[in-house]
Formats: C-alpha cells, sequence, structure tokens
C-alpha cells in the first residue's frame, strides 16, 4: 500500500513530463521542417550559395549606376547685377533697366568640368553697339540685357549663350532662401558705404552681407577690381554651398530652382535651367578661375573711367579658345 | 496520418512554428497592407514560403514593439491574449506530433491525399502559385514654388497622385521578372530621351537588370518616397525624389533580399512625368 504512491508517482512525473518534452520535440522538428520548406536552411534544391545576410539569404548584388543630361559644348553665360529695381534698398525702377554693377561672363567646359569667371569693371570703357563708346554698364540702361549682352559679346569675340540678371534684392533673398553661401573672405572687409564688416576666413555669408562683400569697394585695395573679384568669390561660393547641399539632400535642388526663378531673370526655358542646375551640380568650384580684366583709371569726358588693359584680351583669348580652369 | 492542410494553413503553421512574433503579427491582421496585399486589402491569399522568408527577415531586421520582447521579457504574447479562452485549442501532444508530422511531409513534398497532390516544391511552381506583385508607394511630398505656403501645399496635395503613380508604376516594371524576360521593351519610357543610352547601361542599378529574369518571385514591400515638387502657377514643374524599397525575391538558389535605392530629378512635361536625371543602386539576389 505504501509503494503503490510511491512507485506511481515517478510515473505520473515521467509521464508529465513526456507530456511537456513532446510538444517542445514536436515543435522543434515542425521548426525545422518549416524552415528546411521555405527554404531557409539554404539546403533546397540547386544547394546552399554563400551568404551576406545570413544563414538563410543568398547573396545579394548591389549595382550603382548614375546620369544626368549632359552638355558637350561649352557654355557661356552673361551674370549681371542691377542696381535698380530693389525697393528694399531703395532702388526704383526695374533691374533690367538700370546700371549693371556687376558683370561677370562665365565659361564653362561641362566635358572638361572647368570654367572661368571674368569679371568686368562696371566702368570699363568700351564700344557699345548702336551708342558710341561708354561705360559698359550704361549698355543696360541704353537697351536692357540683350545689348549689354552684345556690348560684351563684341568685345570678347565670345558668343553668349544665356544671360541671368538680378538686383540687390534679387541677390539677398536668393542667397537667404538657400540659407546662405559658403565663402572664402581673403582679407577683412570694412566699408560703411557698402554696410560691409566681414572677417577674414571661410563662412558662411547672409543675404545682406553677401551684398554688401559684393558691394565693397572704396576702402578695399584695388577698389572696383576687388570688388569684382569679390563678386566672382560669391558666385564660386554660390556653385560650392549648391554641391554640398545637394550632397547631403538632393531634393535642395528644387529649392534652388525655385530661389532662382523668383529672384533671377532668366532668358532661357525652364527645362535648359534644369539641365543646366545639374550640370553645375558636377563641375568643381576648385576648377573655375575667378579673374577680373585688368585695366587702369582714365577719364573720358569729366568721368572716371576703367581703360582695359591688353591683358584683358589675352584672358578673354584664353577664354574664347577654352584654356579654362585654374 | 497526416491531417489535411490547406496551404493557407500550413503557412500559418509554418509562421506560427517560425517565429513567436510572426503570430502576433499574423494575428493581428495587419499582413502586409502595401505591396502583398490586393489594392481591397484582402490578404486570404496563401502565404508563399517567399513571403514566410521575408517577413522573418522583417521581424530579425525590425522587432515590433510589443511584440517580440515582450515575449522575451515574459509578459503574455499578444497572439494569446486575442484568442477567447473558449475558442483556444488545447495542446496536445499527438496533435503536435501530428502537425509536425504534416509540416515535415509537406515540406518534403508528399501528401496523404493523393487526389490533390501539392505541387513539388520546385521554382516553377512556386512561380506559378505567387501572386502577382504589386509594389505600393507611400509618398510624402513637399512644395517649392511661386506661392505662399499654404498654397504650395495644396498644390503639392493635388499633384502628389499623379507622381506616386508614376513612381508605382515604375517599381511595377522596374521589379517584374516578366519584363526583364522580354527585355524591359518600354522601361526606357520613364526617361527623358537623351537619357535612354544611360538607362540600358545602368538596367541593373534601376531595376532587377536583365539577370531579373531568372527571379522566380519577386516581392516588394510599400517602398517610401520623399518628394520635393517644384510649382509655379499652381502646376508642378519638376520634382526631386529620393524612393527607397526593400523586399525579397526568390532564385533558384533560394530567397534573397531585394531593393532599390534611388534619386530621381524629374521634370513634368506634357507627357507627365520622366525622369532628367538618377542615382540609384538595385540590390537584387544573385
Amino acid at each position: 500500500m505504501n509503494d503503490a504512491p510511491s512507485s506511481d508517482a515517478p510515473v505520473k512525473r515521467r509521464a508529465a513530463g513526456a507530456r511537456r518534452a513532446l510538444p517542445a520535440a514536436a515543435l522543434a522538428l515542425a521548426a525545422l521542417a518549416a524552415l528546411t520548406a521555405t527554404g531557409l536552411l539554404g539546403g533546397t534544391g540547386a544547394g546552399a550559395q554563400p551568404t551576406t545576410t545570413g544563414p538563410s539569404m543568398v547573396v545579394a548584388k548591389v549595382t550603382k549606376g548614375a546620369a544626368a543630361p549632359s552638355v558637350d559644348r561649352r557654355l557661356t553665360f552673361l551674370v549681371i547685377g542691377s542696381d535698380s529695381g530693389a525697393p528694399k534698398f531703395g532702388r526704383g525702377g526695374t533691374a533690367a533697366g538700370g546700371r549693371a554693377d556687376s558683370i561677370h561672363l562665365v565659361v564653362i567646359d561641362p566635358r572638361a568640368r572647368r570654367g572661368v569667371m571674368v569679371g568686368f569693371p562696371r566702368d570699363s570703357y568700351v564700344a557699345i553697339p548702336g551708342h558710341g563708346t561708354g561705360k559698359i554698364n550704361s549698355a543696360m540702361v541704353y537697351g536692357g540685357p540683350p545689348l549689354l549682352v552684345r556690348t560684351v559679346e563684341q568685345y570678347s569675340g565670345i558668343r553668349i549663350d544665356y544671360y541671368a540678371l538680378t538686383s540687390f534684392d534679387g541677390l539677398t533673398d536668393l542667397v537667404n532662401a538657400v540659407g546662405g553661401v559658403r565663402v572664402n573672405v581673403e582679407r577683412a572687409v570694412v566699408d560703411h558705404a557698402a554696410g560691409a564688416d566681414i572677417r577674414p576666413g571661410r563662412q558662411k555669408l547672409s543675404g545682406p552681407r553677401a551684398l554688401a562683400f559684393s558691394r565693397a569697394r572704396k576702402s578695399v585695395p584695388g577698389g572696383d577690381f576687388t570688388r569684382s573679384e569679390h563678386q566672382g568669390q560669391v558666385l564660386v561660393g554660390g556653385l560650392a554651398t549648391f554641391q554640398e547641399q545637394l550632397k547631403r539632400d538632393p531634393t535642395t535642388l528644387m529649392r534652388w530652382l525655385a530661389a532662382a526663378r523668383r529672384e533671377v531673370r532668366l532668358d532661357l526655358p525652364f527645362t535648359e535651367q534644369l539641365r543646366l542646375a545639374l550640370v553645375a551640380a558636377r563641375i568643381p568650384p576648385s576648377g573655375i578661375r575667378n579673374v577680373v580684366l585688368p585695366g587702369g583709371a582714365g577719364n573720358a569726358g569729366g568721368a572716371s573711367i576703367v581703360r582695359l588693359a591688353p591683358g584683358a584680351h589675352r584672358l578673354l583669348a584664353d577664354a574664347r579658345d577654352g584654356r579654362l580652369g585654374n | 496520418m497526416p491531417l489535411p492542410l490547406a496551404p493557407g494553413r500550413l503557412a500559418s503553421l509554418q509562421a506560427a512554428i517560425k517565429h513567436p512574433c510572426q503570430t502576433a503579427w499574423t494575428g493581428s491582421k495587419q499582413l502586409r497592407t502595401g505591396s502583398n496585399s490586393s489594392p481591397s486589402g484582402a490578404t486570404d491569399a496563401p502565404r508563399s514560403p517567399l513571403d514566410l522568408a521575408d517577413s522573418l527577415v522583417d521581424s530579425l531586421r525590425s522587432p515590433r514593439p510589443g511584440g517580440c520582447q515582450a515575449t522575451r521579457s515574459g509578459t503574455t504574447h499578444p497572439a494569446a491574449t486575442r484568442q477567447e479562452p473558449g475558442l483556444r485549442p488545447r495542446s496536445h501532444p499527438l496533435l503536435a506530433l501530428a502537425a509536425a508530422l504534416a509540416v515535415a511531409f509537406a515540406a518534403a513534398g508528399c501528401s496523404g491525399d493523393r487526389e490533390q497532390p501539392r505541387p513539388p516544391a520546385s521554382t516553377t511552381a512556386t512561380t506559378a502559385a505567387a501572386a502577382p506583385n504589386r509594389p505600393s508607394v507611400q509618398l510624402t511630398a513637399s512644395a517649392k514654388g511661386d506661392r505662399a505656403e499654404r498654397a504650395l501645399k495644396g498644390a503639392s496635395r493635388r499633384a502628389s497622385p499623379e507622381l506616386e503613380q508614376f513612381l508605382t508604376r515604375y517599381l511595377t516594371t522596374a521589379f517584374d521578372p516578366a519584363a526583364a524576360r522580354g527585355g524591359f521593351q518600354g522601361f526606357s519610357q520613364f526617361f527623358q530621351p537623351e537619357l535612354r543610352a544611360s538607362v540600358n547601361r545602368d538596367l541593373a542599378s534601376l531595376s532587377i537588370g536583365r539577370d531579373g529574369a531568372r527571379l522566380t518571385e519577386v516581392r516588394t514591400r510599400p517602398a517610401a518616397a520623399r518628394a520635393v515638387l517644384l510649382i509655379e502657377h499652381g502646376r508642378p514643374l519638376a520634382a526631386s525624389v529620393v524612393l527607397r524599397m526593400q523586399g525579397t525575391a526568390r532564385t533558384t538558389g533560394g530567397p534573397g533580399p531585394l531593393g532599390l535605392d534611388s534619386t530621381f530629378q524629374l521634370l513634368r512635361g506634357t507627357r507627365g512625368w520622366k525622369i532628367t536625371a538618377y542615382e540609384s543602386s538595385a540590390k537584387v539576389p544573385s
């Protein structure tokens, strides 16, 4: 009597243990079967292949590719900054009807991924088609951007594809819209007339500071020539900033395009603008040479002018003949 | 005697055995609401082995909060809590063993039901049984342009469906083994004409590529797209899109990961959207 319970108890325990163990074994077996059925153990059909993502997956091959519209020819732009059409700065009229304070001939070779940016001192004394000889900045007053384009074409012997025109307001708003431009300021620029107080060094300039840096001439060595050089630095800095932002987030392209279309007058259809923006994304800023046509101070009819030096023709000949870049 | 198991039940059982999280997930009726479900949201189709593989990869990559982690910490499994106590089958050793044997037989391609033989576990059969892959895109769009912020929002909302449709059509073609077998005829229509030579060159980075012809099954998860549209006069002119998609595909060697990571610059012309520039990488089982 006494043994019975004691003999039964282990049996019951074994049975209970068996009940617990059997589902576990079945579960393991079923899991094995399920894994085999789904091929996750790599033992199916053609045999296991080397893995990269775990024991259950075959090797994945990653392929990369990129393409953007290509431009096989050299591109030339005239980038114009007007002294008018900027209500925020008390400048009336229209940008296209004002004087061109900033004139840059930009020649880009997309295939070679380099270019040159030639600054024209605004007082450069040149022939203006249909208007004799005068300061180059007055060409726009006589005939708008198209006449300025023709004036530069005639002087340089370079055909200009497109022009881009902006104003004080346009530049400041454009720079603000893209979050500032990064510029390498070589020397301190302090110019009360332009509102500039900028320390040297690589820095991000807001819209108003970028404009002040581009306008300062009275207190900087080289005067108008240095001013034109600074304008080129802002343009190259803008290109660098554009590329940095695009690298971080490709969707910023739309922000730049939207800002440019709002603040800059462009004489080209949108499809071409998009294409050029994509080309600009591939030109390294270091491949763009920023130069200013050399010349000396002069006088014509009581007005101070700049007489361009023979070196100006050499620089333009280089640009015309494709000797670009740094 | 093996229990007669319908393919759907077999899949459920496999899923239940495979990973506790999977049971919780499939039980919650949130079965792949994007790519693998029909547009109406019906998800009753039998889950293929590739689905299960996909689910396993999914669960390993991103454990669902409250599911797997709760189970590991000893909390009651969500699947168990959803079932009514009276309906919950009691675990019986014989039942479990029978189920295991049934699964094992099924896995080996055997069945007690000779009238309706299960298709052999060959890749051809898998292809025939597989439901067509239906990629879907979850688009998040914003806009830049010449209007005030609110107007831009409205314009981007109006323009989004068409862009989403374009991206969905793109993915449907790009991840279709049949399209690969057909040489991706018409795929270049998604691009500007001047890019078509590049597209031909970069096909493997934009799609499953020509090698995709040997994929027997493709399953894509809903793609995530982030777009910034350029709006003028209330209409879209262009867009930048960052598109990411993952999935699984089966080759004769087994399943493997599938993926697309692309940046597209698009132009909206008279014939709708066209890709004018791209930077793309695609991952396909080799």
